[in-house]
């Protein structure tokens, strides 16, 4: 037996162990935290709301908060949920709006006041267009780049958490027809937006 | 009965363990409309790797000449390491692209020339081919999944060696 191939079955050993090694050891993850977003405060009241069956199933490993958020006149939906459990029920959501058919109207970043920043999607389907923004937070900043996202939950399954928390995806929709000022609501409910 | 490499034995392992850390494949198949036909497109692939692994009757040692030992020694070293990493930081493509390096090494030996087109092809079936292609629609992916795995089985498959060869002799 030459040295490479017994390098190669030590290199492949600890490949293995390493892998045993990550899946044995879950990273720990503050569950409550999606529930720390008060229900009301200034300006806004939240109620919680039952999540789809589809919505139930995709997220059946994760942890999801859907609330009605109603701010200033305003009535959205609000998806928060966080992938600490498993990473990959988080997606992009163009991604996956392309999937179900909808076309990508206008894809930008809202700047809000706090020096936050978040993606602001319009898309269209069957003649019907629908507004959203969404973002990722990790308790110190919101971002809105899903290759941000992957990056740090990345970070920090190879740190063992050591590089701080798993971010929570947002996600923001209209709950009517009502043409919705998003900045507005951001700026008003600050706890939304850095959780 | 013949004794596999050491080369072999490690290849066969790897390709069985990024096979496992893959299981999610099928589903990711199943539920995302960008990995539509991504199915049919894994099978030709794999179709492919076992008839070369058919064509040479198993016997991959004794074929390879000691560079192609030496390729297949760093292309198994690399999908070891893309293990590592996929395992570290939870990324599914490294998993996919390790199984496709071992299947390499396991069933068509070397990646050279035409078989390098092949394995480039494996790209056909992965989930990640699907969100690099997002921009587009669904139909269109599912598409270019086909014809990009079509492609490399054309690459590997010698049609030559089905021609039928006889030689017509006019009656004298």
């Amino acid at each position: 037996m030459n040295l490479r191939s017994t390098l190669l079955k030590a290199a492949f050993g600890v490949a293995v162990g390493t892998g045993v090694l990550w899946d044995c050891c879950p990273l720990t993850t503050d569950a409550a935290r999606l529930d720390d977003v008060p229900l009301r405060g200034p300006g806004y009241a939240m109620t919680d709301l039952p999540l789809t069956d589809s919505e139930a199933e995709r997220y059946a490993n994760v942890h999801t908060r859907k609330r009605l958020l109603i701010c200033r006149g305003h009535a959205v939906i609000m998806t928060m949920i966080d992938g600490s459990q498993d990473r990959h029920a988080v997606h992009d959501p163009t991604y996956c709006l392309r999937g179900d058919g909808w076309r990508i109207e206008h894809t930008g970043t809202l700047q809000v006041d706090h020096g936050e920043q978040v993606s602001h999607l319009r898309v269209s389907r069957d003649g019907v267009t629908r507004e959203a923004v969404y973002w990722f937070t990790d308790g110190q900043k919101a971002f809105p780049s899903i290759m941000e996202y992957w990056w740090k939950c990345s970070a920090r399954r190879m740190s063992f958490g050591w590089s701080g928390d798993e971010p929570v995806f947002v996600l923001m929709q209209p709950a009517n027809d009502a043409p919705v000022h998003w900045r507005r609501i951001l700026e008003s409910v600050p706890a939304i937006l850095v959780r | 009965m013949q004794q596999l490499s050491s080369l072999t034995l490690i290849a066969w392992s790897v390709w069985l363990w990024s096979g496992w850390q893959s299981r999610g494949l099928m589903q990711s198949w199943l539920e995302t409309p960008f990995d539509g036909l991504a199915w049919l497109a894994f099978s030709l692939w794999i179709l492919a790797a076992l008839h070369s692994l058919l064509r040479s009757g198993f016997r991959q040692d004794s074929n390879l000449s000691p560079r192609q030992n030496t390729h297949g020694e760093a292309i198994i070293l690399l999908a070891v390491f893309l293990i590592t990493v996929g395992q570290a930081a939870d990324l599914r493509v490294c998993f996919h692209t390790s199984f496709s390096l071992a299947t390499a090494v396991t069933c068509v030996q070397s990646v050279g020339g035409r078989k390098l087109i092949w394995l480039l092809s494996a790209c056909s079936w992965m989930p990640a081919l699907g969100w690099l292609f997002h921009g587009s629609n669904t139909q269109v992916v599912a598409l270019l999944r086909l014809v990009l795995a079509t492609a490399g089985v054309l690459a590997i498959i010698r049609f030559r060696d089905y021609t039928p060869r006889f030689i017509w002799r006019a009656p004298s």
